[in-house]
């Protein structure tokens, strides 16, 4: 399955976006959006869109487990949290961007 | 990983609900967040919902990619599809109906006769490895099935060395008494190893040992369970306790489980006493060896090896084993050799029957097409692929197929049911028959398939049709010709179809009334026979028995209602038969292993007056010599004429088994002994009747089975003790040889009717469907002058092409497929002219039938409303 997500750069890419930050401790799924818009300096937008399907199929790759809990503001939000599976899975996707990035890089250095 | 998303599939089917709200509340709770957020940097509550809204995005779409991006999203539009396909069959029930009984009819006659395919060739034989199990013949030059002489069996079983077990049996009855009424049982004399060679152990108890074997007269029994239990209440006590058998008492030292079975059910096994004086003659081939491979060889090295031996005893003993040697063939080839073109023949037809039944619902299916033609062109528009909706009617069709396959199994149950309740013999392994997970998974997946295949045609024919034309209101009913085609191509195969079908059936028909009007050379009705067996314990010698059996002839042809009774050692057409090799005297001798044969009876005084077989020429014996054993001789036809074509037999000499000459003193006419499909053999007949087993026969003034109780009693006031078993008389014994052909004859007719009521459906679906669409140039024709005859004729000619061309391509198709039925005719040929044409006859009437009631209904249109109907 990792070929098939390999096809949509964009999409492995928000995977690993996604992993990296649950990494740091379990988050809800605006919190994540939010995140990410921050740490990009708004680089990246992430839709609602786009989140949903990618957290709902990693969760069911298990590679995140989602749970209800109270959000800071005493809201109700499923917030996700990584798993094993899914530090290994981080771990992959780490090492195949840094290659994809070798490899643009070295393309792009070629003048 | 894959349990995950297992889990999560399972849940999106059984907790659909949960599933979506969850998916529902995590979005409304990301856009309170939003919200939130958005009013903690200072906006206005309304501003902030608004903007968030907007940055939200479409809500339904995004829940449609959550549940895009799912593992199986297939499945949910599989669950759609089969809930809409539901739905449409209700709402039209009687469509649905039709289509199901159709189905279930197809779909269960496959699956009861796959079941029987199933459990006697598919499933391994009930034993341990059964592949390494092979029968082992005995075969001489000609012969390819005798049987195997002691000596050689032991010479055999020490010399191969590729065998795990090699072992013999030889069937026995025994007469069990004490513990009630006399018996008589099937049993069955084996050597040691016997029960190894099929992996079993006896349940309580142990197997014989080899020492047992070379006891002169065996003093251990092994009992079947069925024994055990039906005669000592299962007491587990029985085990070194003696019974008694044949008047001797025998120790049991085993009782077997109760699903070994092994030909012919014997309910006690013996040692067979290889020591005996009795079993030392290399020329007496009377053992059925049995024998398992080892697991690292294989069949073909194992005959080499046997082969080698072969030549060893051919050179060591030329007299008897110049032309003998064994032959390997897997047990289950065997065991249901015979039955494989039969069955292969069933499964054929019966797949040609859901064929039709495939055919007839496609043309339901295209007959309704037109009222869905309006629907499919509407999720066209609204954005359903062709794919989509194709699938969509796939699913229905596979949903109809399905449910008719629930009604399949449930019809097929029962006539599984039935079959194995008629009991028949002729069917091997008739006890193992039964519907197991395999015949399920077959049903299954024929159910899909038939719905694939019935729904095919119409759902492609329906997603090509010009939805422009269907969603104009009102528009003309005559534009769908090409459908019509179609249908009247279904029909015509329909039509092949049943032909086939009716004319394999009509082939056995007459082969099987041609069996039964076979004269096999004695008068049949009103003859009683049944077997006797004195046991040697209380009848020593021959002078004993030859007293028995005479006493007890002369009281019952003494009884009133008898004409007259006389005793044979081989009864005709039940099974019984024994030759011997003859030399003719002052003719040249045959060379050793050359010699020849004739089937060989051992008569008693009168036989051949009570069974109303003609002496031909010369005389009968005389009851002085029927009762001595004198060596007189008389031969059949067959045999007179192959070996005096021109001379007279009479008075010549046969020299029997190399032993005593035998002088003829008449000739009988031939009877048909193995069964009435084969040709008389050559046959001798001998006096006279002293052994331990005889066949009585009782000619009868009366009907045969008013006689049964009298003549058992005579048989009881000479001997209380003496069981009579296989009472039957001769018309059943035909009855029951012809029940093999029967059984085939009644499921290929039962077969050729359903397919043409089928076809018959089907030619007045399309005929009826035609007239429908024809009523306006109907009515044209009668207003401009057409009589009711001619517009009767058109309507009519329509259904004789379609069927005409049926019935040509049929004939081809039969006269190709019969081909494989030509072993189980008998005097009837593969393409047999009388039933081709009848059959054909018959078909084209039925075709006439069928469209003659749509096209009555044609020329009863009137003009004037047909007109007006524009």
């Amino acid at each position: 399955m990792n070929s098939k997500e390999k096809k949509d750069v964009l999409q492995g890419t928000l995977d690993l976006l996604i992993l990296k930050i649950l990494a740091l401790g379990p988050l809800h799924g605006y919190g994540i959006a939010q995140r990410i818009h921050q740490v990009t300096g708004g680089v990246f937008k992430v839709t609602p869109g786009s989140l949903f399907p990618s957290l709902h199929r990693m969760e069911e790759y298990g590679w995140v487990k989602g749970s209800w809990g109270a959000s800071e503001n005493n809201r109700r939000a499923k917030f996700y949290e990584m798993t094993k599976a899914g530090l290994k899975q981080l771990e992959q996707e780490k090492k195949d961007w840094n290659a994809i990035a070798l490899a643009v890089a070295k393309v792009l250095q070629t003048t | 990983m894959i349990w995950t998303r297992f889990i999560s599939v399972l849940r999106r089917i059984f907790r659909r609900n949960v599933v979506e709200t969850e998916l529902d509340d995590e979005m409304q709770a990301y856009l309170e967040q939003d919200i939130d957020a958005r009013i903690a940097r200072g906006m206005t509550p309304d501003d902030a919902r608004r903007k968030a809204l907007v940055d939200f995005g479409g809500r339904e779409q995004a829940k449609e990619r959550v549940r895009d991006a799912r593992t199986g999203v297939w499945l949910d539009v599989a669950v759609a599809d089969f809930s809409y396909a539901m739905r449409m069959l209700r709402r039209n029930p009687g469509f649905s109906l039709i289509a199901l009984l159709t189905l279930a009819l197809g779909i269960g006659a496959n699956t009861a006769i796959f079941s029987i395919v199933n459990s006697i060739l598919l499933r391994p034989l009930p034993y341990q490895d059964p592949h390494q199990l092979v029968w082992v013949w005995g075969r001489f030059n000609l012969g390819n099935t005798a049987s195997v002489s002691p000596p050689d069996f032991r010479d055999y079983r020490a010399q191969a060395q590729l065998f795990d077990a090699f072992a013999c049996f030889s069937p026995v009855f025994v007469t069990i008494t004490g513990n009630g009424e006399p018996e008589r049982l099937n049993g069955s004399m084996i050597s040691s190893e016997f029960f190894r060679v099929f992996g079993v152990k006896p349940t309580i108890g142990r197997e014989f040992t080899p020492e047992e074997e070379q006891v002169d007269r065996p003093g251990v029994v092994i009992l079947s369970y069925g024994l055990w239990q039906r005669r000592f209440g299962g007491d587990a006590g029985l085990i070194g306790r003696s019974i008694v058998l044949d008047g001797r008492p025998l120790t049991v030292v085993g009782v077997m489980p109760q699903e070994f079975r092994f030909s012919g059910s014997p309910e006690a096994w013996v040692p067979i006493p290889l020591n005996n004086p009795g079993m030392q003659s290399r020329g007496a081939h009377f053992l059925r060896p049995v024998a398992r491979l080892k697991s690292s060889t294989s069949i073909v090295h194992a005959q080499a090896e046997v082969d080698v031996i072969a030549d060893r005893l051919a050179a060591q003993y030329p007299d008897t084993n110049k032309s003998f040697g064994l032959r390997l063939v897997p047990l289950q080839d065997r065991i249901v050799g015979n039955s494989r073109r039969s069955l292969t023949i069933l499964m054929v037809s019966v797949s040609l029957v859901l064929l039709i039944a495939c055919v007839n619902v496609a043309n339901l299916l295209l007959s309704r097409a037109t009222s869905r033609q309006k629907e499919m062109a509407i999720r066209t528009a609204l954005g359903a692929s062709r794919g989509r909706n194709m699938r969509l009617m796939l699913s229905e069709s596979v949903v109809l197929a399905l449910c008719g396959g629930v009604g399949g199994v449930i019809f097929a149950n029962w006539a599984v049911k039935a079959v194995i309740g008629l009991n028949l013999d002729f069917i091997p392994r008739a006890s193992e028959i039964q519907m197991d997970n395999a015949v399920l998974a077959y049903t299954l997946a024929i159910s899909v398939f038939t719905g694939i295949l019935f729904g095919i045609l119409p759902a492609i024919q329906l997603s090509y049709s010009d939805f422009n034309s269907s969603l104009k209101e009102g528009g003309r009913t005559s534009s769908s010709g090409g459908r019509n085609i179609l249908r009247q191509v279904l029909v015509t195969a329909e039509v092949a179809l049943a032909l086939v079908l009716s004319i394999g059936a009509g082939l056995t028909i007459k082969s099987l009334v041609r069996l039964s009007v076979v004269d096999p050379g004695f008068k049949t009705t009103n003859l009683l026979t049944m077997r006797l067996d004195i046991p040697d314990a209380k009848y020593a010698t021959d002078e004993q028995r030859a007293m028995f059996y005479d006493t007890v002839r002369e009281r019952i042809a003494a009884l009133p209602g008898v004409a007259g009774a006389a005793y044979v050692s081989h009864l005709p057409l039940s099974g019984q038969n024994n030759d011997f090799f003859f030399e003719i005297e002052g003719r040249p001798k045959h060379e050793p292993g050359k010699g020849v044969t004739a089937q060989t009876r051992i008569v008693a005084a009168e036989y051949f007056t009570t069974m109303g077989i003609p002496i031909l020429r010369g005389r009968d014996f005389t009851p002085q010599e029927a009762r001595d054993g004198a060596a007189v001789i008389l031969i059949n036809q067959a045999m007179a004429r192959k070996y005096f074509p021109d001379q007279d037999p009479i008075g010549h000499r046969l020299l029997l088994n190399d032993v005593r000459a035998h002088e003829i003193v008449g000739v009988v006419g031939d009877i048909r002994h193995f069964a009435l499909e084969f040709e008389p053999y050559d046959e001798m007949y001998i006096p006279s009747v002293r052994g331990p087993q005889a066949n009585l026969v009782v000619r009868t003034s009366v009907e045969p089975g008013g006689v049964v109780r009298s003549v058992r009693e005579q048989v009881w006031a000479v001997d209380k003790d003496l069981p009579l078993s296989s009472v039957r008389t001769m018309d059943a014994i035909i009855d029951r040889s012809l029940g093999g052909g029967r059984f085939m004859m009644y499921l290929l007719g039962l077969f050729s009717i359903i397919a043409v009521t089928l076809s018959a459906i089907g030619i007045y679906g399309v005929i009826s469907y035609a007239v429908t669409q024809q009523v306006h140039e109907m009515g044209l024709r009668m207003a401009l002058g057409a009589r009711r005859f001619d517009v009767l004729r058109l309507v009519m000619r329509r259904g004789l092409v379609l069927a005409g061309i049926g019935i040509v391509l049929g004939l081809v198709a039969a006269a190709w497929l019969t081909q494989t039925m030509s072993e189980q005719l008998y005097q009837v040929s593969t393409t047999d002219t009388q039933t081709f044409a009848l059959t054909s006859g018959l078909l084209l009437v039925i075709a006439l039938l069928s469209s003659y009631i749509p096209a009555r209904r044609a020329t009863k249109v009137d003009p004037m409303v047909a007109l007006r109907h524009e």
